[in-house]
Parts: structure tokens; sequence; C-alpha cells
């Protein structure tokens, strides 16, 4: 009796699951497919379901984004500079939500307020203040400048401060109380026991600044220094205007995210599962 | 080893003062044992002796070396926490060895005094294994192992059996003391257990709102409560606590208790104002006998309200004729109500619900109190 509206709804709520899976993957597909097209197809068949069919596997767009721009340079500078944002970012963030979350000092109230209004502050209110800022200092074109000013991320102090609060605090005094200092608490009992929360910041952090246009813009002149996103621009500057190349850069640029997404995504599913404290 | 000695020490967490002023001093050896309700400050105490936490006044001692400017690494002293905080990512050997880790100690020497606690617990077949593969038996005695292994001053112990089974209890209960003594170390054990306190403590201290109620041997605090509360709390079921009515006759201070006046030898003290029986000092007969007109006896009416066999022993429940004393959570007055009286009952026998009994026991064994809960006391009758 019951049987058939129990699999009605699941019927139901699998359709609509596939329907939002189809909207979400459509311009993925898009963009994979028309990278393997002759380029005069990729717009021609837009406006129908073969965009989404690829007739055959064709590489010439991967061999043209490698020809017609400076591919692994760009490649390089978004690596480094997003090395240098996730490296430094993870741990002066997780000092900042640890200090926050467990240490005991005047005006912390105060500054964990000011960090979650900072959250609701675009980076484009503060880009042309912080570019003359830098100017003036002459500080400009180079890895360092790109990545310096996202380093300290309100987002990520936060998604620390609230794992650490949730992190047994009789670990740390325990640890304490065995003759580490707060350093040494840090880094072999908070560290080791926030793996998911490191993992998560990560990819935050990478997924944030991947794809950074405006910045890389405002800072950068050089070639050797500018990441993809600068890159992937060029071709809409340099005649002819390719898309077959913009989608095939789009997927090599999408791939990195995609590696990292699969290397940390256990830690996104487990949280602290093991752990020796009871309760 | 170490004497533990607290001088005044009073701490307050912005305006709420949990610990008011405590003296209490902790002999090298022994083990004294915190009792008392949640939130009675006993945790509080372990927590600034640790130097987890800072006196807001007062001052602790060490083997008389003031230790309130120390942190925690600096007093050599091992922690046992209620649910063992273990360290997640290292394995037994991991958190037996971090403390001498943390003290810089050679790889040598660590391994020796790690084996040699792991041997003393029973812990080499699980040096390998995470907390999370162990059972809580073995967690708790990893947490031992680790607080033991740096050869500490003083142990701390907050409520380290509360995250055990019954049967386990039992059996680690009787590890710990056993370990405490072969090492002889100063060891504060804070517990809201009372079987825990009375079997292991050589000095229990019963605490209430951060004042220690009472000091003594686990005896003497069972035989000669120091107030209302130290009776209420020691004991399962707790004290009886009757409130009679007093007059002076034949020339003596006279308590009316059930049916009989009950008299001392030396009189009832003037100031008595609450009378208290344990449990196990009553006896009880069928339903209109009496304490044969003596005044030497109490004999109260009442009739059964339950039974709990317990194997050996039963404890009965009667609802009294006489109005009962309910403890209350705060200091008094005590309120007297309709309640019941527990009577332990050694052997076999039949009690049936409802039935009208009389619970007769020795005047001598009444404990007195005064208006305020204290005991007045007894060995005047």
């Amino acid at each position: 009796m019951s049987r058939t509206p129990t699999r009605l709804r699941a019927v139901l709520a699998y359709a609509l699951l596939l329907a939002f899976t189809l909207v979400f993957i459509a311009p993925v597909l898009f963009m994979v497919v028309g990278s393997l097209k002759p380029d005069a197809l990729v717009l021609a068949e837009a406006g129908s379901l073969r965009a989404f069919l690829p007739d055959s596997v064709n590489p010439d767009n991967y061999r043209a984004v490698f020809e017609r721009v400076p591919f692994g340079a760009y490649l390089l500078s978004s690596l480094i500079v997003n090395g240098l944002i996730v490296g430094l970012g993870l741990l002066v963030n997780a000092f900042a939500g640890y200090a926050l979350a467990r240490l005991r000092w005047w005006g912390r109230g105060a500054m964990l307020a000011l960090v979650l209004a900072v959250l609701v502050i675009p980076f484009e209110a503060i880009a042309i203040p912080l570019f003359y800022q830098l100017s003036w200092l002459g500080w400009r074109d180079d890895w360092l400048v790109q990545a310096i000013p996202f380093v300290a991320n309100p987002l990520a102090i936060f998604l620390f401060y609230s794992f650490f609060l949730g992190l047994p605090r009789e670990l740390e005094e325990a640890a304490r109380v065995d003759g580490a200092g707060v350093l040494r608490t840090f880094f072999l009992i908070v560290l080791p026991n926030a793996k998911a929360a490191f993992a998560s910041v990560a990819i935050v952090l990478f997924l944030f600044h991947w794809g950074m246009y405006l910045w890389p813009l405002l800072m950068t002149t050089s070639e050797g220094v500018r990441p993809l996103p600068l890159g992937i621009a060029n071709f809409y500057t340099l005649p002819p205007l390719q898309w077959g190349d913009i989608m095939a850069f789009g997927v090599l640029m999408v791939l990195p995210v995609l590696i990292l997404f699969v290397v940390f995504q256990r830690w996104f599913v487990r949280g602290v599962a093991s752990t020796g404290v009871k309760g | 080893m170490a004497d533990v000695e607290f001088r005044a020490v009073r701490k307050a967490f912005g305006e709420h003062t949990v610990i008011p002023g405590l003296d209490l001093t902790v002999h090298d050896g022994e083990l004294l044992v915190l009792l008392g309700p949640s939130g009675c400050g006993k945790s509080t105490l372990l927590r600034l002796l640790a130097g987890l936490e800072q006196a807001t006044d007062g001052e602790i001692r060490i083997d008389g070396r003031p230790v309130d400017a120390l942190g925690p690494r600096a007093r050599n002293i091992a922690m046992v926490f209620q649910n063992y905080a273990l360290y997640p990512h290292l394995t037994v050997r991991g958190n037996l060895e971090f403390p001498l880790r943390m003290r810089g100690m050679g790889r040598a020497e660590r391994e020796r005094r790690m084996l040699e606690a792991a041997r003393a617990l029973g812990l080499e077949p699980l040096l390998g294994k995470r907390p999370a593969e162990l059972s809580g038996g073995q967690r708790q005695r990893v947490a031992m192992g680790r607080a033991i292994v740096r050869e500490p001053d003083v142990f701390l112990m907050d409520e380290p059996l509360s995250n055990l089974d019954a049967r386990l209890r039992v059996q680690i209960r009787a590890e710990i003391g056993a370990l405490q003594r072969r090492l002889g170390v100063t060891t504060l054990y804070v517990t809201h257990d009372q079987i825990e306190a009375m079997t292991l403590g050589d000095r229990v201290a019963v605490m209430r709102d951060g004042v220690i109620q009472q000091l003594g041997r686990p005896v003497e605090l069972y035989q000669r409560p120091a107030n209302l509360f130290v009776a209420g709390f020691l004991g399962n079921p707790p004290m009886n606590l009757l409130e009679p009515a007093f007059e002076w006759r034949d020339g003596a201070r006279q308590a009316r208790l059930g049916g009989t006046w009950v008299r001392l030898a030396g009189g009832i003290p003037d100031q008595a104002r609450f009378a208290g029986i344990r449990p196990e000092c009553f006896r009880v007969g069928a339903s209109g006998s009496s304490g044969d007109g003596r005044q030497d006896r109490l004999a109260i009416q009442g009739s059964v309200d339950s039974v709990e066999v317990l194997g050996h022993e039963r404890i009965a429940y009667c609802r009294a004729s006489e109005p009962v004393v309910e403890l209350t959570d705060g200091p008094g007055p005590w309120r007297s109500a309709e309640g019941l009286l527990a009577a332990r009952l050694i052997g076999s026998g039949v009690l049936e619900r409802g039935e009208s009994v009389t619970l007769t026991a020795p005047a001598a064994e009444i404990h007195w109190f005064d208006e305020d809960g204290n005991a007045i006391p007894t060995d005047l009758g």
C-alpha cells in the first residue's frame, strides 16, 4: 500500500536532483566538449543539444593554447601565487583563529567582531586604495604582491575559529600539563587534529584566488608573473577570436582545481572521527 | 613526592566566586579525595593546582615552594582527565612518550620509562594502537600511564572513572588504589561518587559551594558527619533526618520520635533540632511493637512504601508517621515534609508493600544537629 507513494516520491526526488545536476553541469560540459571541436562548430552548435556531444576528439585547440600564449608561464605564476596564498594563509589564519578561540587577551571580542565585519567588504571596494598604497611603496609586478594582500582571510579565520572552538579543550590542557608551551601545543596537538579544517580552508583559499583577475591586472605588467586568468583574457585581444582555444584554456585552467578537490575531498566528508576524547 | 598546601585560596570568575577562601594541606604520599556535587568547586581546585587556572587570591605550595607564578610545565604534576584526553593522532607509545619528549629526555631513557609504565599497566600489546582503537578501560590505563611515566611530584585525577561502566569502574578503581600505594605519589582525586571516595581516599574532603564541609578519614566522615550536608551526601541511601518535638520531662530534655519520648543519659543537647539515623541502624518489626517502653530506643510507626532487593540486603522505604527532613540544594532552613524513611535490612524476609511496620533504633545511634545543620557531638549519650 505505502510502497507506491514512497517509490513515486523517490522517483520525483531523483528527477529533480537530475534536473539540477544538468543545469549546473551544462556549462562545464559545454566547455569540455567545445574544447574538442573545430572552432567553427563551437558557436554554430551552441544553440542545440549537439553542443554537448563531441563529434570527434580533436586536440588542435589544446595545441593552439600552448602555441599562442605562454601557458606554462601563466600556470607557474598561478601555482606560485596560489601556493603562497594557501601556504602562508593556512599558517596565519590558523594562528589568528586559534588566538581568537583559545587564548585570553584584551580586545579579543572586539577583534572577532571586526573579523566578522570585514567578511562582508568586497575586495573591489579596497582594490584601488590598496593599489595606490602598494604603488606608493613601489611594490608591483611580482608574485608576492599578488599573494600577500590575500594571505589573511576573514572567512578562513572564522572557519579555523569555529573548528578550534569545537576541539576538546582537554587535549590542549593535557599537553600543557605534560609540559608543552602554547606553540608546541599548537603544532604538536592542535594542528594534527585539525586536518579537516586545514583542508577546507586550503580549498576555500585556493578556489577564491585561482580565478582572481582584477588584482593581478592592476599589479602586473610582465607576462612572466601574470596568472592564468590574465592569460585567458589574452585570447579576447589576440585576433582571431578562437572560442575553441578559449574552451581548451578553460579546461586546462580548471584541472588543477579538480585535482586539488579530488585529493582533499576525503577531509571534507571526514571530520575528526577518530578522537581519543570520549563523550 | 611532595606536600601540597592551599593557603586562603580564592577563585572567582568575574563576579561569580567559586571558591571563597580555602585552606587545605595534602600530605606527602597521601591520596586525598575531593568529594562533592557538581559545581562545588572541586575540579576548579584541581585546575588551580595544575596551573590551568590562576587563583584570584591566596597561595598554593608544592613541597613548600609557591607555584602560583609557575606554568603547568614547571609544577611537575600529572593529570588524568575525565575524558582521558588522549592525543588521538598519536599511538599509545606516542601518548606515553609525549610528556617525556616535552621535557627533552633522550631517546634511550624515554624508551626505558615508557616501557616501564606500559609494563606496569599491561599496555605493552597496545603500544602501536591509536586511542580510537582502544576500549574505555584501555584508554583509562593509557591516561594513567601517561601520568606515571614521568614520575611527577603530584597526581591529579579529575573523575577518572566516570566514563567507565560499573563493572570496569570497580576493577580500575582497585588498580588506581594499588598503583598509588605502590608509587606513593601525593594524589588529589576528584569525584562525586561517594563509593570511590570511601574506598580510595586516605582522607576525604567533602565540598559544597567551594567550602570544605568536612575533612577526615572516610570512616570518620561516615560515622561522625560534621553537618547535615555531609550526613546527607555520604551513605546510600543517605542518613534519615527527622525533626522531633523537644520537651523537658522528668528533669531532662527529651525528643519525641514516633510514639516514644527519647532521652539520653547525658540529656539531649539544648541546641539539638534535627535527629539523624543511618538506614542500617533501623530494625523493622511488626506494627504495634515499640521500643518496649524504653526511652533509650525510638520507635516510629510506618507503612512499607517499596522494597529494593539488592541480593545480600534489602532497602525498605517506609512512609512514616513523622515528618521527614529533606535536604535542599541551598543552605538551610531544611524542609520538613511527608517523606520516606529508609531502612537497610540484611538477610532474607518478606516485607509486603503497604504492610504496617515499626522502625526501631537505639537512641545512642542518633546523630543530633543544631538549627544551622551542624552536628552536635553524640558522645554525650
